[in-house]
């Protein structure tokens, strides 16, 4: 059975990139391989697109190290997954494969957000990710990790509240707020919905 | 906005906030009983009331006696006792260490934690480990009759408030069907909602679902003490799980009994009665004799398939995996001890040791999802380990909880106290054994922020506890998940809902 004997600190691994020593990828998937691929799991519900995608991610992130110097390599690595998997979905989408948890959690907005397309998305995006930001920095650490959980990873609300260790009728208030609280954040931002 | 829209600017909110998101991961992570601070506004009047001081005088008080007549315990609590080879019925062991074992090796010693936890939440974690339709093994299967069973309501601890709780019954063993070693007596945990009395009948075929022993330790409620139980095996009685007979003819007055009245409508009528035929073709027959039904049963379980069941189990052969083979028969009951089956999920489930109830730091991890793998502690407990194992119990039971101070905070003694729990774990570490205990307490601060702080005690030996700092106690046996990281006097928001 597989233990955790060996496994790289995140210093030494992105030592290795900086070395440009190619085991900093074999390592990389040695120490996040799971995890990776359960974030993009959750987007793509497909091993096969799962597994391109964190070729791609340890593709990029080679590119990425140096010059960046994650702060934490978890989070830098799962950044660039779950970008990748939203990728892949969009694609999927069009192709009319949809996985189903993320249309799941996309239908909590049901209602909220329309199907529309608008110009410059990459600049709108940036201003709605900084009025979220904005809500998000003010709300409980409940509400972030529900709001990160379902939105940012596409968790299963049952997989979140196994971890917040309470109900999914709990998750699923959370929810609520969440959309009635930055509905309004939106709005008073000018963002139309 | 589109959709597509929405999913390009959630990726873009500021890494801090990822940043936060993590460390709240890595603390949810962390297998202790520290738990956000949640209260619910409409308890706070009781929030407050300690009732630790009631369950410690409870505990050591040794005026109660059990139903079923006791004999010196002290022997049975002690470490290394031999074996009893008397042919009296063993009586529960009293625990006159009054410690309550809470989920992740916590002792919860303040009502305060019923705010925390809500145990009449479905799906909350307090519930005790049980199977449903997602059984693992093949559990066990027995012929019984109800010697006798305790006067008192049990619960798990956190569950104080759950309407039902468990009684205990004395089973002893006639015959088994399904299981290997097997003990003569068992005892067994029935819904609260199920009568207990079953003595009238002189057989009763039991299944248990759950692999083996989940806790050896659970609170009588009623006396606010901590029982165990030797062999003490529970179940979540499904439909099905206890058939009885008289004279070797099924008893089907059994369905007429409080509990179990939802049965006669469905699972006498349906399956025994043959009414329905499905896929599950029910090996019990209302007009088969016992011996035929125990026949039946023989059969149908050596098909690996769960035992007159309208549900597909998932079963311990659906891990296939080489390693997991060897991890189940390892933990299988009464083998090497006892193992807890925790964190149970639809493909995966986690055995962990425990000894004189308290947690160890050996444990499996065994899936059956493709996209994870099977992990192993690596930590091996000998029997000697068990034998020589210092008595968390008996250290916890003797603590002067009121004289202890949270040792870090500063002004600790001008806050109010929020909520306080001890905890206890064994952990092997390069080759020796430690016996950990740690105090943990949350303090409410004027402006309704809290701060955390914690103690730890290595148990020696001879009983007596010797405190360590975290950066000590790390040094003994490493970054367990006992050990906290939170920084002391650092202020927290109380989070209302």
């Amino acid at each position: 059975m597989n233990g955790d004997k060996n496994i790289l600190s995140d210093e030494a691994i992105i030592k290795l990139y900086f070395d440009r020593d190619e085991t900093a990828i074999s390592e990389t998937d040695r120490k996040y391989r799971q995890y990776l691929f359960s974030v993009a799991y959750n987007v793509l519900h497909n091993d096969a697109d799962c597994e391109e995608c964190l070729n791609d991610t340890y593709y990029r992130t080679w590119n990425a190290i140096p010059p960046n110097v994650p702060k934490i390599l978890k989070l830098f690595l799962a950044k660039i997954t779950r970008n990748l998997a939203f990728d892949r979905y969009d694609e999927a989408k069009r192709s009319k494969r949809i996985p189903a948890e993320i249309s799941d959690s996309l239908d909590d907005f049901e209602g909220f957000v329309s199907t529309g397309k608008t110009p410059d998305e990459e600049m709108e995006a940036r201003e709605i990710g900084r009025i979220i930001s904005d809500y998000l920095k003010h709300t409980s650490d409940k509400r972030l990790y529900v709001f990160i959980s379902r939105y940012y990873f596409a968790m299963p609300v049952k997989d979140i509240a196994s971890k917040l260790n309470c109900s999914e009728s709990s998750v699923n208030k959370e929810i609520k707020a969440i959309k009635s609280e930055l509905s309004q954040k939106l709005n008073e931002g000018g963002i139309d919905l | 906005m589109s959709k597509k829209l929405f999913i390009k600017s959630v990726g873009q909110i500021d890494d801090e906030l990822l940043e936060r998101f993590n460390e709240i991961d890595n603390r949810l992570s962390q297998k202790q009983s520290y738990k956000p601070l949640i209260l619910k506004i409409t308890a706070i009047a009781a929030c407050f009331c300690v009732i630790a001081g009631a369950m410690l005088a409870a505990i050591y008080s040794g005026n109660d006696t059990p139903q079923i007549p006791s004999t010196d315990v002290s022997d049975a609590l002690s470490v290394g006792s031999a074996p009893d080879t008397s042919d009296e019925p063993k009586p529960p062991i009293q625990n006159d260490g009054n410690y309550v074992i809470g989920e992740d090796d916590s002792v919860f010693i303040d009502n305060y934690d019923k705010i925390i936890n809500d145990p009449t939440q479905s799906g909350s974690s307090n519930e005790p480990a049980y199977f449903w339709d997602m059984a693992y093994t093949n559990g066990m299967l027995v012929v019984a009759s109800v010697e006798d069973f305790m006067p008192d309501t049990y619960c798990y601890p956190g569950n104080y408030d759950s309407k039902w709780g468990y009684r205990v019954l004395k089973l002893r063993v006639k015959e088994v069907i399904v299981g290997e070693n097997v003990p003569d007596e068992l005892y067994y945990l029935l819904h609260g909602a199920r009568e207990p009395d079953l003595r009238e009948y002189e057989d009763i075929i039991f299944a248990f679902r759950q692999a083996g022993v989940g806790e050896t330790a659970i609170v009588n409620r009623d006396k606010k003490r901590v029982e165990a139980f030797e062999n003490l095996v529970f179940d979540h009685t499904m439909e099905g799980s206890v058939i009885a007979y008289n004279g070797g003819k099924c008893d089907i007055s059994l369905f007429d009994k409080k509990g179990f009245e939802g049965e006669k409508n469905h699972f006498l009528k349906y399956y025994m009665q043959g009414e329905i035929q499905n896929e599950y073709d029910c090996p019990v027959k209302q007009n088969n004799s016992l011996e035929e039904t125990v026949e039946a049963l023989r059969a149908y379980a050596s098909n690996n398939a769960s035992p007159y069941s309208n549900h597909r189990f998932v079963h311990e052969t659906d891990f296939n995996a080489e390693g997991s083979k060897e991890v189940f028969k390892y933990v299988k009951p009464f083998e090497n001890g006892y193992f807890a089956q925790r964190e149970f999920s639809v493909d995966s489930t986690r055995f962990v040791r425990i000894i004189n109830g308290f947690f160890t730091n050996e444990s499996f991890y065994l899936t059956t999802n493709p996209y994870e793998q099977n992990e192993d502690s690596g930590v091996r407990f000998t029997e000697e380990d068990i034998k020589n194992a210092p008595d968390i119990g008996r250290f916890i039971a003797n603590l002067d909880y009121d004289s202890l101070k949270p040792p870090h905070t500063e002004n600790a003694d001008e806050l109010e106290l929020g909520s306080r729990c001890v905890m206890g774990k064994y952990v092997k570490h390069n080759g020796k054994v430690y016996a950990i205990v740690r105090i943990y307490w949350t303090l409410l601060c004027d402006d309704w922020s809290y701060v955390e702080d914690d103690m730890y005690y290595v148990v020696n030996a001879d009983g007596s506890g010797t405190v360590l700092e975290r950066d000590e106690l790390c040094g003994l046996i490493g970054n367990d998940g006992i050990i906290c990281s939170f920084p002391y006097n650092e202020r927290s928001e109380v989070i209302y809902e």
